[in-house]
Protein backbone atom coordinates (compact mmCIF):
# COMPACT_ATOMS: atom_id res chain seq x y z
CA UNK A 1 0.00 0.00 0.00
CA UNK A 2 2.80 2.40 0.98
CA UNK A 3 4.70 1.31 -2.10
CA UNK A 4 1.63 2.07 -4.26
CA UNK A 5 1.30 5.52 -2.71
CA UNK A 6 4.97 6.25 -3.31
CA UNK A 7 4.64 5.10 -6.91
CA UNK A 8 1.53 7.21 -7.41
CA UNK A 9 3.28 10.27 -5.97
CA UNK A 10 6.35 9.73 -8.13
CA UNK A 11 4.20 9.26 -11.25
CA UNK A 12 2.21 12.36 -10.45
CA UNK A 13 5.41 14.37 -9.91
CA UNK A 14 6.93 13.15 -13.18
CA UNK A 15 3.68 13.92 -14.97
CA UNK A 16 3.70 17.46 -13.58
CA UNK A 17 7.32 18.27 -14.40
CA UNK A 18 7.49 16.39 -17.69
CA UNK A 19 6.21 19.16 -20.02
CA UNK A 20 8.55 21.83 -18.68
CA UNK A 21 11.52 19.41 -18.55
CA UNK A 22 10.99 18.29 -22.14
CA UNK A 23 10.46 21.87 -23.29
CA UNK A 24 13.79 22.78 -21.61
CA UNK A 25 15.52 19.87 -23.39
CA UNK A 26 13.99 21.03 -26.69
CA UNK A 27 15.32 24.53 -26.08
CA UNK A 28 18.81 23.20 -25.34
CA UNK A 29 18.74 21.23 -28.63
CA UNK A 30 18.92 24.57 -30.40
CA UNK A 31 22.40 25.16 -28.98
CA UNK A 32 24.02 21.81 -29.79
CA UNK A 33 27.27 22.35 -31.69
CA UNK A 34 26.51 19.82 -34.40
CA UNK A 35 26.48 20.13 -38.15
CA UNK A 36 23.61 18.79 -40.22
CA UNK A 37 24.11 19.47 -43.92
CA UNK A 38 20.45 19.93 -44.83
CA UNK A 39 20.01 22.48 -42.02
CA UNK A 40 22.61 24.80 -43.62
CA UNK A 41 23.73 25.71 -40.09
CA UNK A 42 20.41 27.39 -39.28
CA UNK A 43 18.41 25.90 -36.43
CA UNK A 44 14.66 25.63 -36.07
CA UNK A 45 13.03 27.20 -33.02
CA UNK A 46 12.68 24.01 -30.96
CA UNK A 47 11.36 26.02 -28.00
CA UNK A 48 8.42 27.29 -30.06
CA UNK A 49 7.60 23.75 -31.21
CA UNK A 50 7.60 22.49 -27.60
CA UNK A 51 5.46 25.41 -26.37
CA UNK A 52 2.86 24.88 -29.10
CA UNK A 53 2.77 21.14 -28.44
CA UNK A 54 2.37 21.38 -24.67
CA UNK A 55 -0.09 24.28 -24.72
CA UNK A 56 -2.23 22.25 -27.05
CA UNK A 57 -1.98 18.91 -25.30
CA UNK A 58 -1.33 19.61 -21.63
CA UNK A 59 -2.38 23.18 -20.93
CA UNK A 60 -3.23 22.08 -17.37
CA UNK A 61 0.47 21.33 -16.73
CA UNK A 62 2.04 23.88 -19.07
CA UNK A 63 0.70 27.31 -18.22
CA UNK A 64 1.86 30.92 -18.34
CA UNK A 65 4.52 30.27 -15.65
CA UNK A 66 6.09 27.56 -17.81
CA UNK A 67 6.05 29.79 -20.89
CA UNK A 68 7.72 32.61 -18.95
CA UNK A 69 10.35 30.18 -17.61
CA UNK A 70 11.19 28.88 -21.10
CA UNK A 71 11.21 32.43 -22.45
CA UNK A 72 13.60 33.65 -19.77
CA UNK A 73 15.81 30.59 -20.24
CA UNK A 74 15.95 31.39 -23.92
CA UNK A 75 17.02 34.93 -23.07
CA UNK A 76 19.72 33.69 -20.73
CA UNK A 77 21.14 31.18 -23.23
CA UNK A 78 20.85 33.22 -26.38
CA UNK A 79 23.30 35.93 -27.41
CA UNK A 80 20.48 37.62 -29.22
CA UNK A 81 18.25 40.30 -27.65
CA UNK A 82 17.34 39.46 -24.06
CA UNK A 83 13.56 39.32 -23.78
CA UNK A 84 12.89 38.73 -27.47
CA UNK A 85 12.42 34.99 -26.95
CA UNK A 86 10.08 35.64 -24.02
CA UNK A 87 8.10 38.08 -26.15
CA UNK A 88 7.75 35.53 -28.96
CA UNK A 89 6.72 32.70 -26.62
CA UNK A 90 4.14 34.95 -24.92
CA UNK A 91 2.72 35.72 -28.34
CA UNK A 92 2.38 32.00 -29.01
CA UNK A 93 0.69 31.64 -25.60
CA UNK A 94 -1.86 34.37 -26.40
CA UNK A 95 -2.59 32.84 -29.80
CA UNK A 96 -2.93 29.38 -28.29
CA UNK A 97 -5.31 30.32 -25.47
CA UNK A 98 -7.60 31.81 -28.10
CA UNK A 99 -7.31 28.98 -30.62
CA UNK A 100 -6.92 25.95 -28.34
CA UNK A 101 -10.63 25.16 -28.40
CA UNK A 102 -10.58 25.14 -32.18
CA UNK A 103 -7.40 23.04 -32.47
CA UNK A 104 -7.78 20.47 -29.70
CA UNK A 105 -9.20 17.13 -30.72
CA UNK A 106 -8.63 17.80 -34.40
CA UNK A 107 -6.71 15.55 -36.78
CA UNK A 108 -2.92 15.78 -36.80
CA UNK A 109 -2.99 17.53 -40.17
CA UNK A 110 -5.12 20.39 -38.79
CA UNK A 111 -2.81 20.70 -35.78
CA UNK A 112 0.18 20.81 -38.11
CA UNK A 113 -1.46 23.49 -40.26
CA UNK A 114 -2.18 25.35 -37.03
CA UNK A 115 1.51 25.26 -36.14
CA UNK A 116 2.44 26.46 -39.63
CA UNK A 117 0.14 29.48 -39.33
CA UNK A 118 0.86 30.40 -35.71
CA UNK A 119 4.64 29.96 -35.88
CA UNK A 120 4.72 32.10 -39.05
CA UNK A 121 2.86 34.90 -37.25
CA UNK A 122 5.11 34.62 -34.19
CA UNK A 123 8.36 34.53 -36.20
CA UNK A 124 7.39 37.47 -38.38
CA UNK A 125 6.49 39.59 -35.34
CA UNK A 126 9.75 38.50 -33.69
CA UNK A 127 11.63 39.47 -36.85
CA UNK A 128 9.86 42.85 -36.88
CA UNK A 129 10.76 43.46 -33.22
CA UNK A 130 14.42 42.57 -33.92
CA UNK A 131 14.42 44.81 -36.99
CA UNK A 132 13.16 47.75 -34.90
CA UNK A 133 15.71 46.93 -32.18
CA UNK A 134 18.70 46.90 -34.55
CA UNK A 135 17.33 49.71 -36.71
CA UNK A 136 17.92 47.73 -39.89
CA UNK A 137 16.14 45.00 -41.81
CA UNK A 138 17.35 41.59 -40.80
CA UNK A 139 17.70 39.10 -43.67
CA UNK A 140 14.55 37.06 -44.14
CA UNK A 141 16.25 33.99 -45.65
CA UNK A 142 17.58 32.50 -42.37
CA UNK A 143 14.24 33.21 -40.73
CA UNK A 144 12.33 31.41 -43.46
CA UNK A 145 14.82 28.52 -43.39
CA UNK A 146 14.36 28.22 -39.64
CA UNK A 147 10.57 28.39 -40.08
CA UNK A 148 10.53 25.68 -42.76
CA UNK A 149 12.78 23.45 -40.67
CA UNK A 150 10.46 23.90 -37.70
CA UNK A 151 7.46 22.88 -39.81
CA UNK A 152 9.29 19.88 -41.26
CA UNK A 153 10.43 18.74 -37.81
CA UNK A 154 7.12 19.33 -36.01
CA UNK A 155 5.71 15.83 -36.70
CA UNK A 156 8.95 14.18 -35.54
CA UNK A 157 9.32 16.30 -32.39
CA UNK A 158 5.67 15.90 -31.42
CA UNK A 159 5.91 12.15 -31.99
CA UNK A 160 9.01 11.95 -29.77
CA UNK A 161 7.31 14.02 -27.07
CA UNK A 162 4.27 11.72 -27.14
CA UNK A 163 6.49 8.62 -26.97
CA UNK A 164 8.46 9.97 -23.98
CA UNK A 165 5.28 11.00 -22.22
CA UNK A 166 3.70 7.58 -22.79
CA UNK A 167 6.85 5.78 -21.66
CA UNK A 168 7.15 7.69 -18.40
CA UNK A 169 3.51 8.15 -17.49
CA UNK A 170 1.25 5.18 -18.11
CA UNK A 171 -2.24 4.63 -16.79
CA UNK A 172 -2.51 1.18 -15.22
CA UNK A 173 -5.61 -0.76 -16.16
CA UNK A 174 -7.66 -1.70 -13.14
CA UNK B 1 -27.91 31.30 -1.91
CA UNK B 2 -28.17 33.94 -4.59
CA UNK B 3 -25.68 36.19 -2.83
CA UNK B 4 -23.08 33.41 -2.55
CA UNK B 5 -23.47 32.60 -6.22
CA UNK B 6 -22.94 36.19 -7.18
CA UNK B 7 -19.84 36.37 -4.94
CA UNK B 8 -18.47 33.26 -6.61
CA UNK B 9 -18.97 34.83 -10.01
CA UNK B 10 -17.14 37.93 -8.87
CA UNK B 11 -14.22 35.88 -7.66
CA UNK B 12 -14.09 34.06 -10.96
CA UNK B 13 -14.07 37.32 -12.86
CA UNK B 14 -11.36 38.59 -10.57
CA UNK B 15 -9.29 35.50 -11.34
CA UNK B 16 -9.68 36.02 -15.08
CA UNK B 17 -8.77 39.68 -14.68
CA UNK B 18 -5.71 38.76 -12.65
CA UNK B 19 -4.64 36.28 -15.32
CA UNK B 20 -5.00 38.92 -18.01
CA UNK B 21 -3.09 41.40 -15.91
CA UNK B 22 -0.26 38.89 -15.31
CA UNK B 23 -0.05 38.21 -19.05
CA UNK B 24 0.10 41.93 -19.82
CA UNK B 25 2.74 42.36 -17.10
CA UNK B 26 4.84 39.61 -18.69
CA UNK B 27 4.66 41.35 -22.06
CA UNK B 28 5.76 44.57 -20.40
CA UNK B 29 8.59 42.64 -18.68
CA UNK B 30 9.78 41.26 -22.03
CA UNK B 31 9.84 44.79 -23.49
CA UNK B 32 11.71 46.13 -20.44
CA UNK B 33 14.25 43.31 -20.81
CA UNK B 34 14.73 44.21 -24.47
CA UNK B 35 15.34 47.85 -23.54
CA UNK B 36 17.79 46.78 -20.83
CA UNK B 37 19.53 44.57 -23.38
CA UNK B 38 19.89 47.59 -25.68
CA UNK B 39 21.58 49.49 -22.84
CA UNK B 40 23.85 46.49 -22.15
CA UNK B 41 22.70 46.09 -18.58
CA UNK B 42 25.21 44.44 -16.24
CA UNK B 43 22.41 42.59 -14.49
CA UNK B 44 21.40 40.85 -17.72
CA UNK B 45 25.04 40.03 -18.42
CA UNK B 46 25.25 38.44 -14.99
CA UNK B 47 22.08 36.39 -15.62
CA UNK B 48 23.33 35.31 -19.06
CA UNK B 49 26.67 34.29 -17.52
CA UNK B 50 24.92 32.14 -14.92
CA UNK B 51 22.74 30.58 -17.59
CA UNK B 52 25.75 29.68 -19.73
CA UNK B 53 27.55 28.08 -16.79
CA UNK B 54 24.51 25.94 -15.95
CA UNK B 55 23.51 25.08 -19.51
CA UNK B 56 26.95 24.28 -20.96
CA UNK B 57 27.38 20.94 -19.11
CA UNK B 58 23.78 19.96 -19.99
CA UNK B 59 24.44 20.71 -23.64
CA UNK B 60 27.62 18.62 -23.47
CA UNK B 61 25.51 15.68 -22.27
CA UNK B 62 23.02 16.13 -25.12
CA UNK B 63 25.78 16.47 -27.72
CA UNK B 64 26.89 12.86 -27.44
CA UNK B 65 23.74 11.13 -28.78
CA UNK B 66 23.11 13.96 -31.25
CA UNK B 67 26.63 13.63 -32.65
CA UNK B 68 26.22 9.86 -33.04
CA UNK B 69 23.14 10.40 -35.19
CA UNK B 70 24.64 13.16 -37.31
CA UNK B 71 27.95 11.31 -37.80
CA UNK B 72 26.08 8.19 -38.98
CA UNK B 73 24.06 10.30 -41.41
CA UNK B 74 27.19 12.04 -42.64
CA UNK B 75 29.01 8.72 -43.12
CA UNK B 76 26.19 7.27 -45.22
CA UNK B 77 25.83 10.52 -47.16
CA UNK B 78 29.57 10.63 -47.92
CA UNK B 79 29.57 7.07 -49.22
CA UNK B 80 27.50 8.24 -52.21
CA UNK B 81 30.17 10.71 -53.28
CA UNK B 82 33.30 8.73 -52.44
CA UNK B 83 34.41 8.18 -56.07
CA UNK B 84 33.77 11.78 -57.05
CA UNK B 85 35.60 13.07 -53.95
CA UNK B 86 38.53 10.78 -54.67
CA UNK B 87 38.98 12.15 -58.20
CA UNK B 88 38.78 15.73 -56.92
CA UNK B 89 41.31 15.05 -54.17
CA UNK B 90 43.78 13.50 -56.62
CA UNK B 91 43.56 16.57 -58.86
CA UNK B 92 43.92 18.87 -55.85
CA UNK B 93 46.90 16.88 -54.59
CA UNK B 94 48.72 17.31 -57.92
CA UNK B 95 48.07 21.06 -57.85
CA UNK B 96 49.27 21.29 -54.25
CA UNK B 97 52.52 19.47 -55.07
CA UNK B 98 53.27 22.10 -57.71
CA UNK B 99 52.41 24.89 -55.27
CA UNK B 100 54.61 23.31 -52.60
CA UNK B 101 57.66 23.51 -54.86
CA UNK B 102 56.93 27.16 -55.58
CA UNK B 103 56.34 27.86 -51.88
CA UNK B 104 59.71 26.33 -50.91
CA UNK B 105 61.51 28.52 -53.45
CA UNK B 106 59.69 31.61 -52.19
CA UNK B 107 60.48 30.75 -48.59
CA UNK B 108 64.19 30.62 -49.30
CA UNK B 109 64.01 33.87 -51.25
CA UNK B 110 62.05 35.50 -48.42
CA UNK B 111 64.61 34.42 -45.83
CA UNK B 112 67.48 35.82 -47.91
CA UNK B 113 65.71 39.15 -48.42
CA UNK B 114 64.69 39.37 -44.72
CA UNK B 115 68.30 38.86 -43.68
CA UNK B 116 69.44 41.50 -46.18
CA UNK B 117 66.94 44.08 -44.84
CA UNK B 118 67.59 43.21 -41.17
CA UNK B 119 63.79 42.96 -40.75
CA UNK B 120 62.42 42.53 -37.20
CA UNK B 121 59.75 39.81 -37.14
CA UNK B 122 56.62 40.07 -35.04
CA UNK B 123 56.87 38.41 -31.63
CA UNK B 124 55.30 35.00 -31.20
CA UNK B 125 51.86 35.28 -29.71
CA UNK B 126 50.25 33.28 -26.95
CA UNK B 127 47.28 31.14 -27.81
CA UNK B 128 45.07 28.42 -26.43
CA UNK B 129 43.01 25.81 -28.22
CA UNK B 130 39.49 25.35 -26.98
CA UNK B 131 36.67 22.95 -27.71
CA UNK B 132 33.31 24.33 -28.72
CA UNK B 133 30.51 23.34 -26.35
CA UNK B 134 27.52 25.30 -27.61
CA UNK B 135 26.52 27.13 -30.72
CA UNK B 136 23.78 29.55 -31.59
CA UNK B 137 23.02 30.02 -35.24
CA UNK B 138 19.68 31.44 -36.24
CA UNK B 139 18.08 34.47 -37.81
CA UNK B 140 18.88 36.59 -34.75
CA UNK B 141 22.35 35.63 -33.54
CA UNK B 142 25.54 33.76 -34.53
CA UNK B 143 27.75 32.92 -31.54
CA UNK B 144 29.61 29.99 -30.03
CA UNK B 145 30.66 29.03 -26.51
CA UNK B 146 34.08 27.40 -26.05
CA UNK B 147 35.46 25.70 -22.95
CA UNK B 148 38.67 27.49 -21.93
CA UNK B 149 39.10 26.25 -18.36
CA UNK B 150 41.20 28.47 -16.12
CA UNK B 151 43.28 29.90 -18.99
CA UNK B 152 43.42 33.65 -19.38
CA UNK B 153 41.13 34.84 -22.13
CA UNK B 154 40.33 38.52 -22.66
CA UNK B 155 37.54 40.37 -24.34
CA UNK B 156 38.54 41.05 -27.93
CA UNK B 157 40.94 38.11 -28.29
CA UNK B 158 41.01 36.85 -31.87
CA UNK B 159 39.43 33.47 -32.54
CA UNK B 160 40.87 31.44 -35.39
CA UNK B 161 39.96 28.15 -37.01
CA UNK B 162 42.22 26.48 -39.58
CA UNK B 163 44.39 29.60 -39.62
CA UNK B 164 41.67 32.06 -40.54
CA UNK B 165 39.60 34.44 -38.40
CA UNK B 166 36.15 33.26 -37.30
CA UNK B 167 35.33 35.83 -34.62
CA UNK B 168 36.34 37.54 -31.40
CA UNK B 169 35.86 36.81 -27.72
CA UNK B 170 32.93 38.76 -26.31
CA UNK B 171 33.38 37.74 -22.69
CA UNK B 172 34.74 35.03 -20.43
CA UNK B 173 32.19 33.43 -18.16
CA UNK B 174 33.90 31.26 -15.53
CA UNK B 175 35.43 28.46 -17.63
CA UNK B 176 33.71 29.40 -20.87
CA UNK B 177 34.33 32.01 -23.53
CA UNK B 178 31.49 33.46 -25.54
CA UNK B 179 32.63 34.17 -29.09
CA UNK B 180 30.86 36.49 -31.52
CA UNK B 181 31.25 35.05 -35.01
CA UNK B 182 32.02 37.20 -38.05
CA UNK B 183 28.56 36.38 -39.38
CA UNK B 184 26.76 37.86 -36.35
CA UNK B 185 24.86 41.09 -36.92
CA UNK B 186 26.89 42.86 -34.21
CA UNK B 187 30.24 42.00 -35.82
CA UNK B 188 32.09 44.80 -37.67
CA UNK B 189 35.71 44.13 -38.62
CA UNK B 190 38.01 46.51 -40.50
CA UNK B 191 39.38 44.59 -43.47
CA UNK B 192 41.42 45.13 -46.60
CA UNK B 193 41.30 43.55 -50.05
CA UNK B 194 44.67 41.83 -50.20
CA UNK B 195 45.75 42.56 -53.78
CA UNK B 196 44.24 46.04 -54.29
CA UNK B 197 44.69 47.26 -50.66
CA UNK B 198 41.14 48.70 -50.66
CA UNK B 199 39.84 49.16 -47.14
CA UNK B 200 36.36 48.35 -45.91
CA UNK B 201 34.34 46.92 -43.05
CA UNK B 202 33.25 43.30 -42.95
CA UNK B 203 29.77 43.41 -41.46
CA UNK B 204 27.86 40.35 -40.33
CA UNK B 205 24.16 40.15 -41.12
CA UNK B 206 23.21 36.80 -39.57
CA UNK B 207 23.62 34.99 -42.89
CA UNK B 208 26.55 32.69 -43.76
CA UNK B 209 28.06 35.37 -46.00
CA UNK B 210 29.00 38.65 -44.27
CA UNK B 211 28.95 41.86 -46.33
CA UNK B 212 31.87 44.10 -47.29
CA UNK B 213 30.70 47.67 -46.71
CA UNK B 214 32.16 51.20 -46.66
CA UNK B 215 34.35 50.55 -49.69
CA UNK B 216 34.94 53.40 -52.18
CA UNK B 217 32.27 53.55 -54.91
CA UNK B 218 34.88 53.24 -57.69
CA UNK B 219 36.74 50.42 -55.92
CA UNK B 220 37.84 47.64 -58.23
CA UNK B 221 36.84 44.52 -56.38
CA UNK B 222 36.21 41.26 -58.16
CA UNK B 223 34.90 37.85 -57.20
CA UNK B 224 37.68 35.70 -55.74
CA UNK B 225 39.66 38.58 -54.16
CA UNK B 226 41.12 37.62 -50.80
CA UNK B 227 39.98 39.59 -47.74
CA UNK B 228 42.32 40.00 -44.75
CA UNK B 229 42.20 42.04 -41.55
CA UNK B 230 43.47 45.61 -41.90
CA UNK B 231 44.45 46.01 -38.24
CA UNK B 232 42.93 49.49 -38.07
CA UNK B 233 40.58 48.97 -35.12
CA UNK B 234 43.37 47.78 -32.84
CA UNK B 235 41.53 44.59 -31.98
CA UNK B 236 42.73 42.48 -34.89
CA UNK B 237 46.33 42.54 -36.13
CA UNK B 238 46.78 43.21 -39.83
CA UNK B 239 47.02 40.48 -42.44
CA UNK B 240 44.98 37.69 -40.88
CA UNK B 241 43.09 35.78 -43.57
CA UNK B 242 39.30 35.99 -43.42
CA UNK B 243 37.79 34.87 -46.74
CA UNK B 244 37.26 35.79 -50.35
CA UNK B 245 34.70 37.78 -52.30
CA UNK B 246 32.02 35.31 -53.35
CA UNK B 247 29.54 37.57 -55.13
CA UNK B 248 28.95 41.19 -56.12
CA UNK B 249 25.32 42.00 -56.80
CA UNK B 250 24.15 45.62 -57.13
CA UNK B 251 27.09 46.97 -55.09
CA UNK B 252 26.48 44.38 -52.37
CA UNK B 253 29.73 42.51 -51.85
CA UNK B 254 29.38 39.17 -50.10
CA UNK B 255 32.34 37.38 -48.55
CA UNK B 256 32.75 33.63 -48.13
CA UNK B 257 34.78 32.84 -45.04
CA UNK B 258 37.75 30.48 -45.34
CA UNK B 259 36.70 28.64 -42.18
CA UNK B 260 33.61 26.44 -42.26
CA UNK B 261 31.65 27.89 -39.35
CA UNK B 262 29.15 25.06 -39.50
CA UNK B 263 31.87 22.48 -38.93
CA UNK B 264 33.74 24.17 -36.08
CA UNK B 265 34.82 21.83 -33.31
CA UNK B 266 37.99 23.37 -31.96
CA UNK B 267 39.09 26.99 -32.11
CA UNK B 268 42.34 28.79 -31.41
CA UNK B 269 42.03 31.83 -29.16
CA UNK B 270 44.97 34.15 -29.75
CA UNK B 271 45.98 37.07 -27.59
CA UNK B 272 47.93 39.58 -29.70
CA UNK B 273 47.91 42.00 -26.77
CA UNK B 274 47.24 44.93 -29.06
CA UNK B 275 44.61 46.26 -26.67
CA UNK B 276 47.28 46.75 -23.98
CA UNK B 277 49.58 48.48 -26.46
CA UNK B 278 46.86 50.92 -27.40
CA UNK B 279 46.12 51.69 -23.75
CA UNK B 280 49.84 52.35 -23.11
CA UNK B 281 49.98 54.72 -26.09
CA UNK B 282 46.93 56.55 -24.81
CA UNK B 283 48.60 56.90 -21.38
CA UNK B 284 51.79 58.28 -22.99
CA UNK B 285 49.79 60.88 -24.91
CA UNK B 286 48.13 62.01 -21.69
Amino acid sequence: MIEDDWQDNATSLIERILPITLATVCLLLEYLPIYIGIFNNIRPDFGLIAIYFWLLNRSDLFDLKSVVFIGLLNGVLSSSIFGLGLFAYLLMYVLMINLRKFLSGRSFLVIWYGFMALSLIVMLIKWLAATIYYGQFLPLTPLMLSYLQGIALYPLISMLLIIVQNLLVQDDEL
Amino acid sequence: MKRRRSLFLHLNQLKILLKKFTLAAMFVLSLILMLMSKNQSGMLDYAASGGTVVAAPLIRVLVWPAKMITKSYEYLHNLWYIQQDNDLLRAENDALHKLQDRYKALEIENKLLTDLLNFVSLPKVGFISARMVAEESNAFSHTIVAYVGDKIVNKGDVVLANGSVVGRVDKKIHNYAKVILLTDISSNIPVIVENTRIRGILKGDNTSYPKLVFTPLDAEISVGDRIVTSGISGVFPAGLPIGYVSSIVKNEIKVKLFASLEKLEYVKIVNYDIGGLLEENADDRR
